[in-house]
């Protein structure tokens, strides 16, 4: 069988922004509590109050692995995190008429 | 900006309204039907663009309904507002407009959309009928004073 000499080469992970899953769950649960769109200043604001402050680049890093699997969008007004659409919804995307 | 929507999608209730706006002989309906189409650039470039509905005031038709966790709305012309919602799905991100509706402000904002649009307020489905009866309870979209009504065109 042949061994594989080199391994992947992390997407979202570089020296110095390399976020641990429990800040990411931070930064989720951050995003879900939020009555509507944050600003990245107030993620890292709120993981300070929960006693998990982290730097902006390991926030960057993980709002990127998050918004790289759709469950997080980013607009004029900050970051929303994005909900799995219900069955409705889904029908809507998979058979409806897009603009 | 790099998380954005991958695309803007219409529930079968938008579709229909926008179908019979398009349809519509009227000259605001044209406008509104134009304006939606405008908003496709707008929404796809920023999908926070419309006015933010706080999750404990999204009306609870549309949370049953499409079950929904957030909602956005566009202003229209003739009072006509756009409601959309982001979700994802297979790791993409959607924008669904779940409704075109009449909501104005106060009843005189609803009269002169009526009279503008010259006919007389209808609600389209069970939805709106919902609307209609959390907007004369007081409880409106974002605030107590909003009126909401179906698409009112014939």
């Amino acid at each position: 069988m042949a061994q594989i000499a080199k391994g992947p080469r992390p997407r979202y992970a570089r020296k110095g922004a390399n976020p641990t899953l429990e800040t990411i769950e931070y930064v989720l649960g951050a995003l879900q509590k939020s009555d509507g769109p944050i600003s990245r200043n107030r993620i890292l604001a709120t993981l300070a109050r929960w006693g998990h402050s982290t730097t902006r680049p390991s926030l960057n890093a993980a709002l990127a692995f998050l918004g790289g699997e759709g469950m997080v969008a980013e607009g004029s007004k900050g970051l929303i995190w994005v909900p799995e659409a219900s069955t409705q919804l889904l029908e809507a995307i998979r058979k409806g008429l897009h603009l | 900006m790099g998380l954005r929507a991958r695309a803007i999608v219409l529930s079968a209730a938008a579709a229909e309204s926008l179908l019979r706006l398009e349809r519509s002989p009227d000259q605001a309906s044209g406008s509104i039907a134009r304006r939606v189409r405008s908003l496709r650039s707008i929404l796809l470039a920023d999908c926070l663009h419309g006015e933010v509905v706080k999750q404990d005031r999204i009306p609870k038709a549309l949370k049953d309904k499409y079950g929904l966790e957030n909602l956005f709305v566009e202003d229209l012309p003739s009072f006509w507002r756009l409601l959309c919602t982001i979700v994802r799905d297979r790791g993409e991100r959607y924008l669904v407009v779940v409704g075109l509706w009449i909501i104005g402000h106060t009843i005189v904002g609803f009269q002169g959309a009526a009279a503008e649009l010259g006919s007389s307020p209808r609600p389209l489905d069970s939805v709106s009928a919902a609307l209609v009866t959390l907007s004369r309870r007081g409880r409106g979209l974002n605030s107590g004073s909003w009126q909401g009504w179906g698409p009112t065109l014939k």
